[in-house]
């Protein structure tokens, strides 16, 4: 009788564990960068009214349409000097967490072209080539301000690194306004 | 006996998925029952920014090279937001009509002492001229309340109601995963009230619209207790703490509610 109890009640629980464990693990939608800047940016603006958009990165890997499952957001507060990041996955904040670190990047401008954009321009410029060659892939795209474009560096740009087993990676910069490749180079 | 084992062990992590009280789902104005919980849950950590993290003195390094120069730039004047001009001409048009309807008033005042059914019909005109301002304030005010209440953003505010007796907090303490911490004086007037049975508002601040952690604390000495929220995004989220079973200061032993305030025009 006890068992008879306990045993439709244990085999519930473990349908409802495997649902939950299921609903966990579920994997996100890839998305472009810009898909998670608004969220990113109300929270933000919860955190510092002064809050300033200094870097974005993807936290997941991204695939061939520049999209990926999680992207990371850097916000500085200029009247506190405090920084703090944001990661956005499936439309909700995934993970927030305070940037310990003095990170001096000059604010991005509107108007940055997004990564499916970026990605396009710098495959087609050296990405593929080195993909297919050196049997590389695509491993961080990150959009700053103030770095990795000697020539200009008030521009805002995208840097991807490619990278490649038992060779020197591969950086491609493009103009995150104008969406052209700047600079490659090996690395 | 695999099977008995097995079963806490999922129990477990079905209990360790459990969403926060995800206000954000939820209708507004329906409350949510929150657990006050004495351990601060774990909740695994995503990375973030790995590469920044990993390169954090070569990106530096790369910045510190910025130099500042003198760049020639013209000052240009930026436009005005448009609305911003239609304020005024609103502002303008409701004062004229309010003197409109307060000539008419007067008017009327004088004609009393002559009514007739022709003055009657006159009176009926006055009175859809009033109309006719109302109708135009209440335009006006659709206008603002488009403007400015539909850009509420995410906030919450802490609600304390409940009396416990002899362990009444005088002081409570919310700390947020930000690091920031609100600490909140109960005035003799918020205790009177809550005494009374009334409630009272403690606390309204923006607050990031995700699922998040609040230590809750009661005293200085008094051990937090936990909660684990997810506000609704650009909505006023409200928290109600039932202090009614508070003991000796213990945060878990209170009652939690959260809802989303309706804030939709009827």
């Amino acid at each position: 009788m006890k068992n008879g109890f306990l045993r439709p009640m244990g085999m519930a629980l473990v349908v409802a564990a495997l649902a939950a464990v299921s609903a966990a693990a579920k994997p996100a939608p890839p998305i472009a960068a810009r898909a998670g800047l608004e969220l990113a940016r109300a929270a933000a603006s919860a955190w510092a009214a002064d809050a300033e958009l200094v870097y974005v990165e993807n936290d997941e890997d991204v695939n061939a349409q520049g999209g990926a499952a999680r992207w990371g957001y850097l916000y500085v507060s200029p009247a506190t000097g405090r920084a703090r990041a944001w990661s956005v996955r499936d439309g909700r904040i995934a993970a927030a967490e305070n940037v310990e670190m003095v990170f001096e990047a000059p604010p991005l401008p509107d108007g940055w072209i997004d990564s499916a954009e970026a990605l396009a321009v710098a495959d087609r410029e050296a990405g593929r080539a080195f993909r297919k060659g050196a049997q590389g892939h695509l491993s961080t795209m990150l959009l700053m301000r103030g770095a990795f474009d000697e020539s200009d560096p008030d521009r805002a740009t995208w840097t991807l690194v490619y990278t490649a087993p038992g060779a020197p990676s591969l950086w491609v910069v493009v103009d995150a306004a104008e969406g052209k490749v700047r600079r490659t180079w090996r690395g | 006996m695999r099977t008995r084992s097995l079963v806490p062990a999922l129990f477990l992590a079905a209990l360790a998925a459990t969403p926060a009280a995800a206000v954000a789902q939820t209708p507004a104005g329906v409350p949510t029952e929150v657990r006050v919980q004495r351990v601060k849950p774990d909740r695994p950590k995503l990375p973030t920014l790995r590469f920044l993290g990993a390169n954090r003195d070569y990106l530096r390094a790369e910045l510190d090279r910025l130099r500042v120069s003198t760049v020639r730039v013209r000052g240009m004047a930026a436009a005005i937001d448009p609305r911003f001009l239609r304020f005024g001409e609103m502002v303008a048009a409701a004062h004229a009509a309010g003197d409109s309807a307060a000539a008419a008033d007067s008017a009327r005042a004088g004609r009393e002492l002559f009514a007739s059914v022709t003055e009657l019909g006159g009176l009926e005109d006055e009175l859809d001229l009033l109309d006719r301002a109302l109708a135009r304030q209440r335009e006006r005010l659709g206008v603002l309340q488009a403007d400015f209440a539909g850009e509420q953003r995410t906030s919450l505010a802490v609600v304390l109601s409940g009396w416990p007796g002899d362990s009444a907090p005088t002081a409570l303490s919310l700390a947020f995963e930000d690091g920031t911490t609100e600490a909140v004086s109960l005035s003799p007037e918020q205790r009177d009230a809550l005494r009374a049975g009334g409630a009272v508002q403690v606390l309204h601040r923006l607050v990031e619209p995700r699922e998040q952690l609040f230590a809750v604390a009661f005293g200085e000495a008094a051990a937090p207790g936990w909660l684990q929220l997810e506000p609704a995004r650009d909505r006023v989220n409200l928290l109600r703490l039932d202090l009614s079973r508070l003991a000796a200061g213990d945060a878990a032993s209170v009652a939690a509610t959260a809802w989303t305030l309706d804030d939709r025009t009827p």
